[in-house]
Formats: C-alpha cells, structure tokens, sequence
C-alpha cells in the first residue's frame, strides 16, 4: 500500500515541486537560519557549514516534513542534532591539543588559535562579543536551549518539541545555561561584572 | 519558600513559564529578598543581550551556494539511485539468459522414457506390449496369440 505524506499531498495541492517547494522555504528560512547557527556555533564558516548541512539534510528528509507545522521549527531540530554531531567530533580534538599537559614542559599548551582570531565576529559591542564566547563556552545542550528560547523567542514547549525532551528538562538547561553564562561572563571579566553580578 | 527554590525558577519565572501560584510565591519572594531581586535583574539582562545579538548579513552569494548545494544533493541522490536501477539491469540479463540457456538443454537432452517395470504393465513384459499392439491394430483378433513355441510340455 502507497502512503501519501502530508508534504506531498501539499505539493499536489500548490503544484509545486518537491525541488521548488524546498527551494521556497530556503529562501524563506535561511536567514534566520544562519541568525542561529552563527549564534550555536560561533564562527561565520562553522556556521555557513552549518545551515549547508541542516538544509541538505532537511531536503534529504523532506518527505517527513510536515507542512502543518512551522518549517524553521523542523529546521532546527535537524541543525540542533548537527551541530551537537559537530560540537562531538571537533570537541575531542579541541580538548585532546589544547588542554593535554605538554608531555615535556608539563604545562598545558598555550598555543594562540590563529584561526579563531582571523575569523571571530567582528560585533561591534564588547558586551555582545562576551556574551558570543560565553555561548561558546556553554555546554551544548544548554546553549541549545538558551538560545532557541532567548534568540528565537520560542516558549519551553516549542523548545522541548525541537529538542525532543521533557520541558522540565528545558527549563533546567535554561536555568543552568544562563547560569555557567553569568558564571563565565564573572570570571573573564571580574573587574566589570563581579560587582554587578554577585 | 527560600532564596534557594527561588533562584532555580528565576529563568522560567522571567520567562513567564512557571504556573500562577509558583509565579505568585516568586514575586513575593523577591520583593522581600534583594540577593535573590538582583540575580533576578542581572538573569533579565543576559536574556536581553542574548535576545537582541545582531543578526550577521549572509554576503551575497550565499544563497546560491545554498541552493547549489542542495541541488547537488538532490542530484547525487538521484544518481545513487539511478545507480541501482543500472546496476539491476545486468544482473536482470545475466538471469534470463540463465534461464533460457537451462531451458535449451533442457529440450536438448529430453531423456528417453523410462519404462517403470512394473510387473504387469505392457512395459515390463515384451510379449505383452506386442499383443497390446497387435489388438490396437486389430481389435478383431480377439487377443490371439502367435506363438512359434509347441505345446507345452512337448
């Protein structure tokens, strides 16, 4: 027996392609899309792979999309999950050549990151560049929640559906997030912020 | 009600996600605690700066990029499965002719039949299949028998 998804009964009904009617809904979405990522990961490139990869998935997974429901929300479930994927594969390696004891000197490395200085944001308030490498800093899931909900003004239950998680839960990943957020913004900054903040 | 339950639901009480009565015993909580007043005002202003984070243009071309690389998935999409159907078509080949090369050896070496020799069947008995053949020509015979050898007992 022949199933009909809801996207494609919405193709047949709109006389679109499955290709035009992704390709509307990118040109739609990909803004905020990339308003997001840069946000979750950091960096223009890291976030250009990003939404890249979010959206090949997306279009790979289309036919599951269902087009009752808002697209970006979808869309950000399948960024959410790569950009954990992501943060799991680099993260080792990150830790493994940056916080490993040098085998001869015994002291951590100290290597400047060219690479992240080259491309960091160029924001042009200072608050917002600690509050960019704050996010950085945070754990994944956290970060994930804080910003579905503070950048993409989304309710605990919104954030919940896209991260496939209990909104109990999400209200602790928010809590705790802003938290090592505060925390952070404190430590690298104690002569600015620990008067204010603690 | 404590400094310590307050502070966990500061986010979701500033984020108008706690029930009336949570909400209630919060606000009443930090109109009476100052500690707890300005974790609250200091939790308030990083959800603010997170919420108005500049939005980064995108440059120009990275739409299209998007969209060719979207394409270019739906293409290899495509050819992978494309891929398959080509791959199929000459296994499809190499078994049907298979099949039709089993078939013509088949009818090439029809084997001869096979006479069950059973005792009593006209097959097992040489004299019986004759007679059998002798009636079928000449069912008048009325079954008689031609024999060169003498009475029995002779």
């Amino acid at each position: 027996m022949r199933t009909v998804s809801a996207i494609d009964q919405h193709r047949e009904r709109s006389g679109q392609s499955k290709q035009e009617t992704f390709e509307r809904l990118l040109r739609d979405s990909y803004s905020q899309a990339f308003h997001l990522a840069l946000r979750l990961s950091g960096r223009r490139s890291d976030a250009e792979d990003l939404v890249q990869e979010s959206y090949i998935r997306a279009f790979r997974f289309f036919h599951r999309y269902d087009p009752s429901l808002p697209f970006t929300n979808w869309l950000y479930r399948i960024m959410t999950n790569a950009h954990i994927d992501e943060v799991r594969r680099s993260g080792k390696l990150r830790v493994s050549s940056l916080d490993e004891v040098h085998p001869e000197t015994g002291s951590t490395w100290d290597v400047p990151d060219e690479s992240w200085s080259a491309e960091k944001l160029l924001l042009s308030e200072e608050f917002e560049a600690e509050l960019q490498e704050g996010l950085k800093k945070m754990t994944p899931e956290f970060r994930i929640a804080v910003l579905l909900a503070d950048l993409e003004g989304m309710s605990y239950e919104e954030v919940a559906e896209i991260m496939r998680t209990s909104i109990g839960t999400v209200r602790s990943r928010i809590h705790r997030g802003r938290k090592q957020l505060r925390t952070f913004l404190v430590d690298a900054r104690p002569d600015k912020y620990k008067a204010e903040m603690l | 009600m404590n400094c310590r339950y307050t502070r966990s639901r500061i986010s979701a009480y500033i984020d108008r996600e706690l029930t009336p009565s949570d909400a209630e015993k919060v606000r009443v909580h930090l109109a009476e605690c100052d500690s707890c007043s300005d974790e609250c005002r200091l939790t308030l202003d990083i959800r603010d700066g997170i919420s108005n984070l500049k939005s980064v243009d995108t440059g120009p071309m990275f739409e299209q990029r998007l969209l060719a690389a979207v394409r270019e998935a739906g293409e290899l999409g495509k050819e992978k499965r494309m891929g398959w159907s080509m791959a199929l078509v000459p296994a499809a080949a190499i078994a049907a002719a298979f099949l039709i090369f089993s078939l013509l050896r088949q009818t090439d070496t029809e084997p001869e039949p096979v006479y069950s020799g059973q005792p009593g069947t006209p097959q097992a008995n040489p004299l019986a299949r004759d007679q059998a053949f002798d009636q079928a020509r000449n069912p008048f015979s009325g079954g008689t028998t031609v024999s060169f050898e003498g009475p029995a007992g002779r």
